[in-house]
């Protein structure tokens, strides 16, 4: 062994004196579903319940995203190739979006449109869980699925709140400001990861 | 109550104790029995993997970097990453996929921070031809190991690995897209594009 591996070997076996036993990934993974999915829900509850506009169609849609927010969270994060589930998620959030657009009135005109109100308070929702993401997938190589994914389900804490209290109904509003801000969260969660120095380059 | 020993006190060993024969059993065992008893909390099998692949991961460094400085780093940034990222290691796979893919992760991050520094210099020829005493397959003319080195360097990052993994390291296509968490369709295209490349750029004079 050379001189310049035999101090490599020394700082490994340091760290490894310093870190311990080994740390699963699913606590990871299970710290950034749980923040995603309280954050959505709690936003949501935290206003006041009078103000939901309750119907069948708009829990059925804010339930698909809390799905996507948890389960997203979690495979994101799994190690091994997942790629079957990974394009699954992108699916359902396809799918969630799809939901939100149909189930918006067409004939109603937005009353909004300009107020970027609503696509900034959907941004904020999902800034936390968001954050949380990065930092959990900065702890392995950087993949550009698991950081779409991980956005879709960052995003759609920001979902769950908005389908069940946003009071525009109008397909430009709920296709712009909702299901765009949705978008925008993946795209940035994409950007951001590839700008992060990862602490770990394992896949 | 009395105090017990500190270490290195008069009833701590002077000399280093031979190896016991559970350290003996350990260096026996298989990577990946080395690696579930690392993640339960044993230091000693980490030794050993380290000992068992720091040189193959250097070896891997200097063919994808072609800088022995830079592929001293990735070997701390690989056994960094395998400790720090320990609880990633899946139950039931093959460890030294696993490894050659953190690697792999490894020269690509350190290209993409480093691109100057790495590319350029005589240390890069050196460091490449360093690794050719082992290979069988390539030619002993040196003007054509210069051509294949160049060829094998104008690749595009996915390919060169591809090739790299599969065709000097021994790693088969299944293993590689375990490793990489990728399809192995996806791996055998890279390789498949890779070689064609090859071909192209050497004129058929030498083919992985």
């Amino acid at each position: 062994m050379t001189p310049a591996l035999a101090q490599v070997r020394v700082r490994v076996m340091a760290e490894a004196r310093r870190q311990g036993i080994a740390r699963p990934w699913w606590r990871d993974a299970v710290l950034f579903s749980v923040c995603a999915v309280i954050t959505g829900i709690g936003s949501a509850a935290l206003v006041n319940t009078d103000a939901f506009i309750g119907s069948r169609t708009r829990f059925a849609v804010a339930a698909l995203a809390v799905l996507v927010s948890s389960l997203g969270a979690i495979v994101a994060i799994r190690p091994g190739s997942g790629a079957i589930l990974r394009k699954t998620l992108v699916g359902a959030a396809l799918v969630c979006a799809l939901a939100i657009a149909l189930t918006a009135d067409r004939s109603r005109l937005p009353t909004s449109i300009g107020n970027v109100g609503c696509a900034a308070m959907e941004l904020l929702i999902a800034a936390i869980p968001l954050i949380v993401g990065i930092l959990v997938l900065s702890r392995f190589a950087p993949h550009a699925e698991r950081a779409v994914v991980a956005g879709l389900a960052a995003g759609s804490a920001g979902i769950v709140h908005l389908t069940m209290v946003c009071p525009d109904t109008s397909l430009a509003h709920v296709g712009v400001c909702h299901v765009g801000s949705l978008l925008l969260v993946a795209c940035l969660a994409l950007a951001v990861r590839h700008r992060v120095p990862t602490s770990s380059h394992a896949p | 109550m009395f105090p017990r020993p500190a270490v290195g006190c008069i009833f701590a060993p002077l000399k280093p104790a031979a190896p016991s024969k559970r350290n003996e059993s350990v260096e026996l065992e298989n990577d990946e029995a080395l690696m579930e008893q690392y993640c339960a909390g044993n230091q000693r099998p980490l030794e050993v993997i380290f000992d068992r692949h720091s040189q193959g991961i250097r070896r891997l460094a200097c063919r994808l970097l072609r800088n022995q400085a830079s592929a001293d780093d990735v070997v701390q940034a690989t056994f960094l990453s395998v400790v720090r990222s320990s609880g990633r290691f899946r139950h039931g796979a093959r460890f030294q996929p696993w490894l050659y893919a953190i690697a792999t992760n490894a020269c690509r991050d350190l290209r993409r921070r480093n691109r100057s520094e790495v590319l350029s210099g005589d240390d890069g020829i050196a460091a490449f031809e360093a690794t050719q005493d082992v290979d069988q397959k390539l030619p002993t003319d040196p003007g054509l190991r210069k051509q294949i080195q160049a060829a094998i360097e104008a690749l595009p990052d996915a390919q060169r690995e591809a090739i790299v993994l599969s065709k000097f390291e021994g790693l088969s296509y299944a293993e590689i897209a375990q490793g990489f968490g990728l399809s192995e369709s996806a791996i055998k295209v890279r390789a498949h594009r890779g070689i064609k490349e090859l071909k192209r750029l050497l004129a058929g004079a030498w083919e992985p």
